[in-house]
């Protein structure tokens, strides 16, 4: 059966009437969702925050006890220079205190841009964020013994580091001169200064700066 | 917006039309319209009073035609197409006409076998379908009568393989032959001059001349037994039962149309006035048979069909979405009534923690993070060593071997075994490289390269191999040492490298090249020494 214009036009009103039913309908159910759906997200993150609350309450206890063990590491952490900013002058101090008090040949020294560090062999870091500056070391010897002096001078003196690389070089087929004090060998070290930051306090110490 | 309940059912004959208004299966009223203009109009009017009310029309006509034709069984628009070639075919001036399917041939290709019947004359019809046409009525179908006669054959349960059902009507006598309860054929012969006395010689007459036509029609063979069905109102038809059965020999079986037409729910009064009406409620019990109309003389009903079940699919889907919205708003609604709960259940174990919390030391972070800072900066400590563990290792080995002088030594920190020596490339240290599969990320090994040469060598290089893999040994035996690779010997006697020299070499008083060598020393890390401690007697 073919339609004609007129036939069309009394079927009009009916398929504009299932048109508009279809959009209010769509419309209706549409927003229902909606409501329902941002209701069940609430409902799940509340959850969710129960759940925290429930655990955190149950684990005061807990809580206690590891801010009772952990409070005075922490603030050690904190004068030590491990967590927040880096105490460069007291480094360079500390440095030419090991130098004279070993008498060594002059340590040069550079300290590199401070960056984010990742390292592979911690894999929680929590809420903070590692921070690594690259110190070089270079340094003229007498013998072998000099660069452990230094390096076990920083290490009683200074905040957490890792030594990661050092190169000793003595000239090919040179003798070692055991009767004038002069330069026998040389070392070269890189180390990685490792800071902390707690992003939360970090945030609240610039705005409280600005 | 939904389906009117009334419907008007007209029988039309070529002298007369009756309309009768149903509601339901119940007749309401009814009315008679002679074949005149004047008439015309009055049914015209008559139709007026109902507007929308469906209509539907049996003929009762004199001018038919049936035709029994076998069509290969098709189905959708080939059974469609193919039907409509033949009704072209059969029944080309027809306006009215129709292919009923009868039933499927029992032979191999099962075939379909079809009643084509029409309309020969249709002008007694005019008038009745322009006033329909006029009032835009709805007329649903045009139906022939004999198709319903075969539904009231079937529902007496008259079950013979061959009936000649003889109906008495306004219109006269119709014979309609049926073959297994299907419909083959239908003759009426009008009988206006029949005096009653001359009934039963005037049906004698008229059967056998329907006999003489089925025969020739091969419809049945002279010795078929035919079963002669009478319709009776009364006890006349007994009578005549009884002459043909003595003059033709056939079985006559007298069936009381009254009792029938009370369970059709239908007056017996007006049946016996009007006999079509049995087969008018028949229609309106909803045994709807072929229409014999064109398509485009039911357009109004099929639109107004259309616009029902368009106006019927927008209430379901406002009633659908209306009950899914309701549904999704009780859910949120339950689940808003949830999360009120919840969060009164929270902020009572805040409460109850903030109690607790009130006896803890002020801390600037999460106690937490205060233990995570600490293991980080044990972790830092354990692994800050020197390379004091590697000259002590190699002050060991030196002392066994006098004879090879240190030139170069590389201490390196790294969880990767395969580190490569790259002179001068101590300061160009970024970011850790992506730890190699198989090695422990967590721990660091103290991985040492070292240079070295055989103090006063002669040339004799056998010696200074010997005192080379001498040196390596002392290493391996230390505890502290997990791998020694030799990286590059004081000379290289591999097969797969250029050897060049002099055999005065030995001799030579000339300053020769000193026998230079590396290696590569990989310590135990602390677990792996705890673990050998443990270990050992």
């Amino acid at each position: 059966m073919s339609l004609s214009p007129q036939d069309w036009r009394k079927l009009r009103f009916p398929i504009i009437g299932l048109g508009a039913a279809l959009i209010l309908v769509g419309v209706l159910v549409s927003f229902a969702d909606q409501y329902r759906l941002k209701n069940e997200l609430a409902l799940q993150t509340q959850q969710n925050s129960l759940n925290q609350a429930r655990q955190k309450y149950q684990s005061s206890g807990l809580e206690k006890e590891t801010i009772i063990q952990y409070l005075p590491v922490y603030n050690q952490l904190l004068a030590s220079g491990f967590i927040g900013e880096e105490h460069r002058i007291e480094w360079i101090e500390t440095l030419r205190q090991i130098h004279a008090q070993h008498k060594l040949f002059s340590i040069d020294y550079s300290i590199g841009l401070q960056e984010n560090y990742k390292p592979s062999f911690l894999p929680n870091l929590g809420n903070f964020t590692l921070h690594r500056s690259v110190m070089s070391l270079k340094l003229d010897m007498l013998h072998e013994g000099d660069l452990l002096a230094l390096l076990d001078g920083l290490h009683t003196q200074t905040t957490p580091y890792l030594v990661r690389d050092c190169e000793i070089k003595r000239p090919i087929s040179a003798a070692v001169n055991i009767k004038t004090i002069a330069t026998n060998m040389q070392a070269n070290c890189e180390i990685d200064w490792l800071t902390l930051r707690d992003p939360q306090l970090a945030g609240t110490a610039s705005a409280g700066a600005i | 917006m939904f389906e009117n309940t009334h419907k008007i059912i007209c029988c039309a004959t070529n002298h007369s039309l009756i309309a009768g208004l149903w509601h339901g299966t119940k007749l309401q009223t009814y009315a008679v319209f002679s074949n005149t203009d004047d008439d015309h109009t009055a049914f015209s009017q008559y139709l007026s009073q109902f507007t929308d009310t469906i209509i539907y029309l049996i003929v009762d006509a004199i001018e038919e035609d049936y035709k029994i034709e076998t069509l290969p069984h098709t189905s959708g628009g080939a059974r469609r197409e193919i039907i409509e070639r033949k009704l072209n075919q059969f029944n080309r001036n027809s306006v009215y006409r129709a292919a009923h399917f009868i039933n499927r041939a029992t032979d191999k290709r099962k075939d379909d076998n079809f009643l084509f019947v029409s309309l020969n004359n249709d002008e007694f019809l005019h008038g009745w379908i322009d006033a329909i046409q006029a009032n835009q009525a709805p007329l649903v179908g045009v139906y022939m009568l004999p198709m319903l006669s075969q539904v009231a054959v079937r529902q007496m349960k008259l079950m013979a393989p061959h009936i000649l059902l003889c109906e008495r009507l306004s219109s006269g006598l119709r014979q309609t032959y049926l073959h297994n309860g299907r419909l083959r054929m239908s003759r009426l012969v009008p009988m206006q001059d029949v005096k009653p006395n001359q009934l039963a010689y005037f049906y004698l007459v008229e059967i056998d001349k329907t006999r003489l036509y089925l025969t020739s029609q091969r419809l049945i063979a002279n010795e078929t037994a035919l079963q002669l069905v009478l319709p009776a109102f009364d006890n006349s038809n007994n009578e005549i039962a009884k002459s043909i059965s003595q003059e033709q020999g056939l079985e006559c079986k007298v069936v009381d149309m009254l009792a029938y037409a009370k369970n059709s729910n239908i007056a017996t009064d007006l049946v016996k006035k009007h006999p079509e009406f049995l087969h008018m409620q028949m229609l309106a019990n909803g045994y709807i048979p072929d229409s014999l109309a064109p398509a485009t003389f039911s357009k109004i009903h099929s639109l107004n069909n259309i616009r029902r079940k368009i106006n019927m699919a927008t209430a379901f889907v406002a009633t659908i979405g209306v009950l899914v919205a309701t549904f999704y708003a009780w859910q949120g609604k339950h689940q808003k009534d949830q999360f009120q709960h919840i969060v009164a259940q929270t902020q009572q174990q805040q409460q109850q923690y903030e109690a607790v919390a009130k006896n803890f030391p002020t801390t600037p972070i999460a106690s937490g993070e205060l233990k995570v800072a600490a293991d980080l900066a044990q972790i830092i400590q354990a692994n800050n060593q020197s390379p004091r563990q590697l000259m002590q290792v190699l002050s060991g080995a030196f002392e066994a071997s006098p004879e090879i002088a240190l030139s170069r030594m590389r201490w390196m920190l790294s969880n990767d075994k395969e580190l490569k020596d790259e002179e001068g490339s101590i300061a160009s240290n970024a970011q850790p490289a992506a730890t190699p599969a198989g090695n422990d990320a967590t721990k660091l090994l103290q991985i040492g390269f070292i240079n070295a040469e055989i103090k006063g060598f002669t040339g004799d290089y056998r010696a200074a191999l010997n005192s080379v893999n001498m040196f390596v040994t002392h290493l391996r035996e230390n505890n502290l040492v997990d791998q020694v690779l030799i990286l590059q010997e004081p000379v290289n006697v591999s097969s797969l490298a250029n050897l060049q020299g002099s055999t005065t070499d030995e001799n030579a008083s000339t300053e020769r090249p000193p026998a230079i060598f590396k290696l590569k020393i990989i310590l135990k890390s602390a677990s792996n020494l705890a673990v050998n401690a443990g270990a050992a007697p």
